[in-house]
């Protein structure tokens, strides 16, 4: 039943966004052809499928994807003979025209370009020098190149972007000026806006080292931990129901306040990975470590009312799989769940084989109430629940291990072998040992040998700051993921990461403290035309916040937002009937009091039916593992923030704010107000854009009991759906 | 011939007085040329359609819990004469478990009688007189068979071709592939109704999966405004509206033409959308000209839900030229008393359905508007007994749907199952095929339209579906 989830396209290549841009070379490197660089895509996308790692699926028993495979002499001839294309059948079919003989056959609806075919007749030519899959070789710390322009050279970051640029013909954009710089790195960093204060001390400090010390104090504080445990949910697929049909509510926020706590105190990266994977079986376990193993009881999990519960068990052990791969390692394992992977040297035995690792934990699937294992957890002081503990969900591993077996294409009741415990052969080295369970294999992942995990972790935090990480492709570090644009870079801060002592903190100063990351965002149209995607880095990304500092963003500058970290999800108001029409059982607890103004990394996530304002926002619904979210650009979204009640009370409490706390002169409290929106104040023609229509505003409120408060509050809804207030500049 | 698309004038209007307001102040090209009404139709990815297309839009009747092929559409007289005989061992040989019957069941033969009808002789059930009276435009397809008999799974596998909800629904599809031709309104909208039974509508049944979420359906509520925050805040008159979002975009291209990214660009249009959505969506729920006799034609009320509603807006939506509109219907999921249930069903669409076809065709739309019915599955030849009732269970392996206008044969019956209504075993039709045939009609090859996720392309159709060629006009 499962078999055609994962069944493998064979569609035309569309043209990815990479194509306008080659990628790097590495410098020092003689112009030659690189088997990964220029040679590995074009035989992914257009060879692999059937002469590739899969055994089943291969064609005329020849693979492309070891000089093995391909040098081979089979009755007298090579499919590639290294240094000689016309002794070469692959070259010789690539360049037939005989529907009979070409490759990819015509019914592949595949071909290979004009460009395409010379690079591969050129590699041949070359030698054909095979190159193992780049990320499966261990990063390499190069020296950052000499600067090309010292003085715009923060950090090594920076020397790796000029260099790039330089070869390019182009230079760095100018940098930022200091409102767009506290603006976008404080929304960056701690997903609320400057206020006016800090926005006039950062203004009013000439020394040398302001920016710098205005990152230190940002990262210092709680709201940069909520911040980043915000994306650390996203990739844990945390939600506080369980998912499927009847999607009933699941204690889980203390271990999204355990994440919390973890980033604020700066955990380092490989501890923060043992503690969510196996903290339940290091010695002497604390109540802390037992909680982070709530990482992997977000897992959704049927009721198992209808279902083979056996099945929907097992489903759970794949989510865990899937998602441990997709966030340590970047590879989309999942497809080898029913055959071996099409691209990626993962069989369907590594795939079983560290499904064993997961399978071992007490799982209760079916009847009500009966969730698996838990732990009790003490009630924050003052919560509005029973004052009885709470039971969370955490790991907890059998005595006896389960037994695991291949599912044959995916069919669970279709049992291949018998598999024990194993990392994925490729990224274990001979001889060495092989982790044996979930401790071993958490520390397997973080003993800084791993080729995978640092790369993949630091790509994260780029995307998080550019809107896009160096690896475009933040979920898939295989042979038909892109290639890293700055390779350099990318092992340079994996490296520093794991020699840092896997310190979080440090990797997102140093790419937030990077002149790269202060660039304008402005889009020349020249620059716009060589570089759309901005794979260069030739400017920086303005990106749309996320859902929740949308909202986040609104009750700050209103005023409203309450400051309080942590404990039960609370309830901001949703439409009426919202679930009810969806059929969905519970109740909508309608919050009162502070908690209609927390932040939304708070708001209780119904994984079925999402409160609507982050929905609408694409905030994901946590189903599976989410690396990257839409960002999309919607007539729905706009409805939201022009009339969504959160807002609607936003934009009415900034007017109040602005009446109260500005002197009684419509120029000033515009100042204000764009201070508070923007940080920056309007100028000349926008103020008299903005006087002349709030004069219009006030006439035609006059009849209105309070008229100036109603021609604010217009001015406030404009401000607080521009695009500029939406958008981290 | 397609008549002219209907506007919502208003809106229409706004746009006008709006572009001239703006026009003495900035003077910005891209915008000028941004804001013309071809540029707020989307463009599709596709620069062209790969063959003619027969069907311009689709309207999905989607009969969710899984309608019984038995009582509808398929009469089986051997299952009829075997009543309450035990199933037959051959059949149960390489298949699933039932969904929720357990042992081993009895044949049930249906007790409605079937008929023949119109010019082409379509044979259907007592229950569908009215649907009888529109016979002679129906291509029912009695061969279909889907992957499971799971019901979430069995919705996903309907529209999105996998059985989990990850990936772009056939409407997403549609809209990424072809863009939108209406100015007004989204381009793939959802509308629900019947009855619970226990099966939540989930959004990954409308879902864009790794598309760029504007291809999204866009789910309208079935009571009260359609579109969520449609109503601006108590006070605020759409004049006053208008007058902040002049600021607002007056504001937006500015920041346009000072930082050049087109993300701007693509906000003012959406807010422009937005605005025309608040005149135009109230517009069409309120069913405002539509004649008493078209109300009592489909059967619906002005206001009151119903499926009858749905399939009335249906046409008014695709009137105005959205490109994908899905009803889902709720209540088919028959196991216990499917004579109550299924006649409930029947009752409620029925009539709206044969009024929908007979409305697009009175308009010269139902020459190329595609109309779909079907569920997730159809339900078990076996008795599914519950004390002194009966229903069926849910059957993935041989079941009926039907296809109206856009390009499909008129009349035809294709494909069989067996004489037990159990497997499909002639012409058999994958959902899978399914798909390709319906990209067809729209002029796309389903191989070609792809989109690249996760280092690979992916298809509506995976690696398979065959384009049902006997079936098209």
């Amino acid at each position: 039943m499962a078999s055609i989830l994962l069944a493998v396209s064979l569609a035309p290549c569309t043209t990815t966004a990479q194509a306008a841009v080659p990628p790097e070379a590495r410098p020092g490197e003689p112009s030659r052809i690189e088997f990964n660089r220029d040679i590995r895509p074009i035989l992914s996308d257009n060879c692999f499928a059937c002469h590739g790692f899969d055994g089943k699926k291969r064609k005329a028993e020849l693979r492309l994807d070891t000089p093995e495979g391909a040098f081979a002499i089979r009755d007298g001839t090579q499919a590639i003979k290294p240094g000689d294309p016309a002794q070469s059948e692959a070259w010789h079919r690539v360049a037939s025209t005989d529907a009979d003989e070409m490759m990819p056959p015509p019914k592949s609806n595949k071909q290979l370009t004009a460009a395409e075919q010379l690079l591969l007749k050129r590699w041949i030519e070359e030698g054909a020098a095979y190159q193992p899959h780049w990320a499966f070789l261990p990063p390499h710390k190069d020296t950052p190149p000499e600067p090309a322009i010292p003085a715009r050279a923060a950090n090594p970051i920076d020397r790796f972007v000029q260099a790039r640029l330089a070869r390019e013909g182009l230079a760095p954009a100018p940098e930022a000026d200091r409102l767009t710089l506290i603006r976008r790195v404080t929304l960056d960093l701690t997903g609320l806006p400057p206020t006016p204060p800090q926005i006039k001390a950062f203004l009013n400090d000439p020394a040398p080292g302001a920016y710098e010390r205005l990152v230190d104090r940002l990262l210092a504080t709680r709201d940069y931990a909520e911040r980043r445990t915000q994306d650390w949910l996203d990739l844990a697929r945390y939600a506080d129901t369980r998912g499927f049909a009847d999607d009933r509510p699941r204690p889980i926020w203390p271990y999204r306040d355990w994440v919390i706590r973890a980033l604020d105190g700066n955990m380092p990266f490989d501890r923060f990975t043992i503690e969510q994977l196996a903290g339940d079986l290091l010695p002497a376990a604390t109540d802390e470590q037992r909680l982070a193993t709530g990482f992997h009881r977000n897992a959704p999990q049927a009721r198992g009312q209808t279902y083979p519960v056996e099945e929907y068990r097992l489903k759970g052990v794949t989510d865990r799989v899937n998602t441990t791969a997709k966030v340590w390692l970047g590879l989309t394992m999942e497809c080898a769940e029913c055959h071996d992977h099409k691209f990626d040297p993962i069989s369907q035995r590594d795939y079983y084989s560290l499904f064993a690792i997961f399978n071992n934990i007490e799982h209760q699937g079916s009847g009500m109430g009966q969730g698996g294992p838990t732990m009790p957890y003490p009630p924050p002081p003052g919560a509005t629940t029973t004052g009885k503990p709470v039971a969370v969900p955490v790991m907890r591993e059998l005595p006896a291990p389960r037994e695991t077996f291949i599912h044959l294409r995916g069919n669970f009741l279709n049992r291949g072998d018998q598999v024990g415990p194993a990392a994925p052969a490729v990224l274990v080295a001979a001889g060495e040992p092989q982790p044996r369970n979930r401790l071993d294999f958490a520390r397997w992942l973080v003993d800084g040998r791993n080729p995978l995990v640092a790369r993949v972790v630091v790509n994260r935090f780029w995307q998080s700051y550019f809107g896009h990480g160096l690896v475009r492709t933040p979920d898939d570090f295989g042979a038909q993921g892109t290639l890293p644009t700055h390779p350099g870079l990318l092992d340079w801060l994996a490296t520093e990461f794991v020699e840092s002592g896997w310190d979080m903190k440090h990797i997102n100063r140093l790419i937030v403290t990077s002149a790269t990351y202060r660039q304008s965002a402005r889009i020349s149209a020249a620059l716009g035309e060589r570089d759309p995607h901005n794979l260069l880095l030739a400017r920086m990304q303005r990106v749309r916040l996320p859902a929740e500092q949308i909202r986040d963003q609104a009750l700050a500058i209103s005023g409203l937002l309450q400051p309080f970290t942590g404990g039960p999800p609370v309830f901001p108001p949703q439409p009426d009937r919202y679930w009810e029409d969806r059929d969905l059982p519970g109740k909508w607890a309608k919050s009162t009091g502070h908690d209609l103004y927390r932040k939304s990394l708070y708001t209780y996530w119904r994984r079925m039916a999402l409160h609507p304002t982050m929905e609408l926002l694409d905030g994901p619904a946590r189903v599976v593992c989410t690396v990257k979210r839409n960002l999309s650009n919607l007539p729905t979204q706009a409805l939201v923030t022009l009339n969504a009640p959160v807002f609607v009370d936003s934009a009415k409490h900034l007017a109040r704010r602005l009446l109260a706390e500005a002197p009684d002169d419509p120029g000033l409290r515009l100042e204000l107000a764009f201070q508070l929106c923007l940080a920056r104040p309007p100028d000349a023609t926008e103020r008299d854009r903005f006087l002349s229509f709030l004069d219009t505003q006030v006439i035609r409120y006059a009849k209105a009991p309070a008229p100036d408060l109603a021609a604010w509050q217009s001015v406030a809804t404009v401000l607080l759906n521009l695009d500029e207030t939406i958008t981290r500049p | 011939m397609t008549p002219p698309l209907q506007p919502c004038s208003s809106a229409a209007l706004t746009r006008r007085a709006f572009l001239g307001r703006s026009a003495g102040g900035i003077g910005s090209l891209a915008l000028a040329s941004l804001l013309n009404d071809r540029a707020f139709a989307e463009q599709g990815s596709l620069p062209g359609l790969h063959h003619a297309a027969k069907a311009k839009r689709v309207i999905f009747l989607f009969m969710a819990g899984g309608p019984s092929h038995i009582d509808l559409f398929d009469p089986k007289p051997k299952l009829n004469e075997l009543d309450g005989k035990a199933i037959p061992q051959e059949l149960l040989k390489d298949h699933q478990q039932f969904a929720l019957i357990r042992g081993t069941p009895n044949l049930k033969g249906s007790p409605y009688a079937f008929q023949h009808h119109g010019r082409s002789g379509t044979v259907l059930s007592e229950l569908l007189p009215h649907l009888a009276g529109v016979a002679d435009e129906l291509t029912v397809i009695r061969s279909m068979h889907t992957d499971t008999n799971v019901h979430d799974p069995g919705v996903n596998f309907m529209n999105c071709g996998t059985l989990l909800g990850d990936r772009p629904t056939l409407g997403s599809w549609l809209s990424y592939g072809l863009g939108s031709v209406n100015e007004d309104l989204p381009a793939y909208i959802v509308l629900t109704s019947g009855v619970s039974d226990g099966q939540p509508l989930l959004q990954s049944f409308w879902g864009n999966g790794f598309l760029d979420s504007r291809h999204a359906g866009v789910p309208f509520r079935n009571s009260g405004p359609p579109v969520l925050h449609l109503d601006n805040p108590d006070g605020i008159t759409s004049g006053d509206r208008r007058r902040e979002l002049d600021l607002l975009q007056w504001m937006n291209q500015r920041q346009h033409q000072t930082l050049g990214d087109p993300e701007i660009a693509a906000r003012i249009a959406s807010y422009e959308l937005a605005f025309r959505m608040q005149a135009c969506v109230p517009q069409l729920a309120e069913l405002d000209g539509e004649p008493d006799k078209i109300l009592d034609l489909y059967g619906a009320d002005r206001v009151k839900p119903s499926f009858a509603r749905n399939c009335l807006m249906a046409r008014r939506l695709v009137e105005r030229g959205v490109r994908f509109v899905q009803l889902y219907d709720r209540g088919w999921d028959s196991h216990s008393d499917i004579d109550r249930e299924h006649k409930r069903q029947c009752a409620a669409a029925d009539r709206p359905i044969a009024a929908l076809i007979a409305d697009l065709k009175q308009r010269g739309l139902l020459d190329d508007t595609l109309v779909l019915w079907g569920g997730e599955f159809g339900r078990t030849p076996v008795a599914q007994v519950m004390g002194r009732t009966w229903g069926r269970d849910h059957h993935p392996h041989g079941f009926t749907m039907w296809m109206a206008g856009g390009g499909m044969q008129p009349g035809l019956t294709y494909g069989n199952t067996d004489e037990f209504g159990y497997h499909s075993v002639e012409n058999k039709v994958h959902v899978h095929d399914l798909h390709a045939t319906i990209l067809h009609l729209m002029g796309i090859d389903h191989k070609r339209l792809t989109f690249r996720s996760q280092g690979r392309d992916f298809r509506l159709t995976d690696v398979h579906g065959e384009v049902v060629k006997d079936i098209l006009a």
